[in-house]
């Protein structure tokens, strides 16, 4: 079997470096033991600017890729209806628009009614009133109807989200891509593959696949053999129409705006994790943070801390061991 | 630079760090001599100019390569001995004679930090390649290293200088790394935590005064404090003493020997001027600004082909930037038209300006016994019935308004109430600030607007890092000159009166409002 190797801007390592590797392992040992109502805070103190916080998403993906239910088939039907409701109540408050994204075209729908076991969907396009001679009247004709059921339910997604499962092979992830980490304990469940996950959230300083933030990801490459695969693919940062995401990514300036439900949310810099700390308070946070960022930030974040830690208690536990050479330095906490 | 690449430059192998710690009584004589005429001035009057300024000599000796130069008791007011000895007494003109004795000599004999540097330098030349050496100081202190070298043969280039965060971090690996007095993450001469936390050089070479401490944690991790990078290094000690003949009859009270000159200013700050906290902008020639931290600053950037123009916070300027001032005006249209509406301010304006030219006795012992309890009765009530722009000139109080509408010009404003005046004193001033709002809004969209379109001029203006001005005049009416100061630092820990804010000044003056040492 071939060795695992390392690029980092085009220059290629002989083998997984220390730092990059014991990241990884960070990620995929946190939620190691972890009780949901202990949350969990890390700092990881970086020497420099790095692409630390993507390497531990990768752990955590990778582990996720372990896990039965790190996927979004589950309660995804319970989801839609409570999306339902909300839009119902107030039709003011969200679109309500779900997509049928089975079908090619990836229509559009938007919710109508429907009880706790079904949610009935119109076209999206229809029109309550339409014009005749002039004047507004109640459209004649009813709507193009469409029934959610939990049994179809996995083929229907929010607007603006990844699908919750592919059976498209060239929409899913590769199994071999996540493979080569001598570490890893458990094999891959193969319905992961094809499920989208969106329990873990990496906040950076870019979007679009052309910001610095994410060429810098994507020039992380690893090698196995013939083989080549970026991080940025690996954390699925980028994935088109059909293709199943692994992971939510959130710019820190947009970070407000994410209202999802994560177990571990991993902040890239100072901004992302005063910024996490305070919006994902249920979540587990880890902070990646670069001790050459301007003396400010790092001010506060010392502040933050220091804020907090009555209802926190410093830990040694396993979950977030790791070999890691000593010019970074960590801190772990969890609640009391 | 690549993190692996650094990872594996810090790796786990001790680095060097030597400290060469310097000796010398006459420097340890100024530095007594100056912290005994600052303590006697400071005792008095904590807000006096020279103070002000002999803290600041004292600073810099400490950190700077600079000679200590000869006029700045004069400058401070302490250069005429009679004149001190009236004003501070007997000791303090005897002080400030060994002080300038001392310095002359100083000044004759030479600096013994800077010779070790050179000399120590000089000598690891022999191993080491020149671009390997960088030196960390302030940007304004490169030329007198420069020059310092230049008389060894030894020819240093802007490469050889570190100044800023981003410059450290923007650089290779290197061998050497020096540095001139304490390390200090906080206050005058700080430098950020990360040259210990995050070496990107083999050798530390540290620079110091004797009886000077760097500062307590220092080589801790900003956040997890538990982790100390200090212990990554190899301290050695130098001890460098010499000793010149040199009559030393200054004070011997303990408080100004032996102690650390930031913690000996840091207990006698100058007198807290109420103010806001701000930051100092250094520009070059010794000049600077206060701004306010979250201030919205118009900036300049230079690029590689073409600068930008933006609006950016205080505390978020670099080195590099350039900050814009400029005093442009613009016509935006007749603002004082109001003065035809507010017509019960003629009124009792009229009255007003009756009783001060007919009654002018009268009118100010009504106003004093009204209760209208201002200092300048007299000037005040010239202010009030002067009618120019837009706003009404009139008390500032509400209740000193009263009075004077109801004890001093009761039938003034005939069947209307003097709320209903004073709504209108209101209502003007309200005016008056929205057309301020407005015309200066637009001065500031048709500045950047003007200068976004014009950036190449500006870009070519700006082809040596120093201050250039712009004249600008349109057809909408806005003239003006615009003036582009390059940014040199930036220091937090100020407070001061925010009139004193945007206005650039000498250095020596606003370092007087520095509260963090």
């Amino acid at each position: 079997m071939s060795r695992l190797t390392f690029m980092e801007r085009g220059k290629l390592c002989d083998k997984l470096p220390q730092w990059a590797d014991g990241l990884i392992q960070l990620g995929y040992n946190w939620s190691r033991g972890r009780a949901p109502w202990k949350r969990r805070i890390g700092v990881i103190s970086m020497p420099c600017s790095s692409v630390g916080a993507p390497l531990i998403a990768l752990g955590a993906v990778r582990k996720d890729l372990e896990r039965d239910n790190a996927n979004n088939i589950y309660g995804h039907f319970e989801s839609l209806c409570r999306a339902r409701d909300v839009y119902l109540a107030d039709k003011s408050n969200s679109k309500g628009v779900v997509i049928d994204s089975s079908t090619p075209k990836h229509k559009k729908w938007k919710f109508f009614g429907g009880s706790s076991s079904e949610i009935s969907v119109i076209d999206s396009s229809y029109k309550e009133e339409v014009r005749r001679k002039g004047v507004l009247v109640p459209n004649p004709n009813g709507p193009c109807k469409r029934f959610i059921t939990e049994g179809n339910s996995r083929c229907w997604k929010f607007e603006g989200e990844q699908v919750v499962e592919t059976s498209d092979l060239q929409s899913q992830i590769l199994k071999e891509d996540y493979s080569g980490f001598p570490w890893a304990e458990e094999a891959i469940k193969d319905v992961n593959l094809s499920r989208s996950y969106s329990g873990l959230l990496l906040v950076g300083d870019g979007e679009g696949f052309e910001t610095k933030y994410m060429q810098e990801v994507y020039s992380i490459k690893f090698i196995k053999g013939e083989q080549s695969v970026s991080l940025g693919k690996l954390l699925t940062l980028h994935p088109k129409g059909s293709d199943i995401s692994r992971l939510v990514f959130s710019n820190h300036k947009a970070i407000e705006y994410y209202k999802g439900s994560h177990y571990l949310v991993i902040a890239d810099g100072g901004s992302s994790f005063l910024k996490a700390l305070s919006c994902f308070k249920e979540s587990d946070v880890l902070g990646v943070i670069s001790r050459d960022e301007p003396t400010q930030t790092l001010e506060s974040i010392a502040s933050k801390l220091a804020e907090i830690r009555r209802y926190y208690r410093d830990t040694d536990a396993e979950w977030h061991s790791y070999d890691a050479p000593p010019s970074i330095s960590s801190l772990f906490m969890e609640g009391v | 630079m690549q993190t692996t690449e650094l990872m594996d430059f810090i790796g786990t192998d001790k680095r060097d760090f030597d400290v060469y710690l310097v000796d010398s009584n006459i420097v340890n004589s100024l530095r007594k001599e100056i912290r005994y005429i600052y303590s006697r001035i400071f005792e008095t009057d904590s807000e006096n100019i020279a103070a002000g300024i002999l803290r600041l000599q004292l600073l810099k000796l400490q950190t700077s390569p600079s000679e200590l130069p000869t006029n700045f008791l004069a400058e401070s007011g302490l250069g005429n001995k009679i004149k001190v000895q009236a004003v501070w007494g007997t000791d303090v003109a005897l002080s400030c004679g060994r002080l300038e004795k001392g310095i002359e000599v100083y000044r004759e004999k030479g600096s013994l930090l800077t010779e070790t540097l050179v000399d120590v330098v000089t000598k690891h030349l022999e191993d080491c390649p020149l671009e390997e050496i960088k030196i960390w100081c302030h940007k304004n202190e490169v030329e007198v290293f420069q020059s310092l070298f230049a008389d060894y043969d030894v020819y240093l280039e802007a490469n050889n200088f570190i100044s800023s965060l981003a410059e450290y971090k923007a650089s290779a690996t290197f061998e050497m790394l020096v540095r001139i007095g304490p390390l200090r993450s906080q206050g005058w001469s700080k430098t950020p935590k990360v040259i210990l936390s995050s070496p990107r050089y083999n050798q530390l070479l540290q620079f110091i005064w004797s009886g000077s401490f760097d500062e307590e944690g220092f080589g801790a991790d900003p956040i997890i404090v538990d982790s100390n990078y200090l212990e990554q290094f190899s301290r050695t000690e130098h001890s460098v003493k010499k000793h010149i003949e040199y009559v030393d009859e200054g004070p011997v009270d303990e408080i100004y020997s032996e102690v650390d000159d930031f913690i000996f200013l840091k207990e006698r700050p100058m007198k807290a001027v109420a103010g806001s906290s701000c930051i100092l902008v250094e520009l070059p020639n010794d000049i600077g600004v206060l701004l306010a931290p979250n201030a919205s600053q118009l900036i300049y950037k230079c690029g590689n082909n073409t600068g930008l123009i933006f609006y950016q916070k205080a505390n978020e300027l670099e080195n590099g930037s350039f900050i814009l001032t400029h005093n442009m005006e613009i016509d935006v249209g007749d603002s004082s038209s109001g003065n035809d509406c507010w017509k019960l301010a003629k009124l009792w304006k009229k009255a007003l300006n009756e009783m001060y030219k007919h009654q002018y006795q009268y009118l100010i012992m009504k106003m004093e016994a009204a209760g209208i309890n201002l200092k300048g009765l007299d000037r005040a009530a010239q202010k009030w019935v002067q009618f120019d722009g837009g706003v009404i000139c009139g008390p500032l109080s509400k209740r000193h308004f009263q009075l004077l509408i109801e004890a001093v010009l009761p039938t003034s404003l005939g069947d209307y109430s003097w709320r209903q005046a004073w709504r209108e004193i209101e209502e003007s001033r309200v005016q008056a600030i929205k057309d301020g709002r407005i015309e200066s809004s637009i001065i500031n969209e048709e500045l950047v607007d003007y200068l976004t379109t014009n950036i190449r001029n500006i870009t070519d203006l700006c082809d040596e890092w120093s201050l250039f001005s712009h004249d600008v005049c349109l057809h909408s009416g806005l003239v003006g000159t615009v003036k582009f100061y390059p940014v040199i630092s930036v220091s937090d820990g100020f407070n001061a009166p925010i009139e004193k804010f945007g206005e650039v000044e000498s250095l020596v003056s606003l370092e007087r409002f520095r509260t963090n040492i």
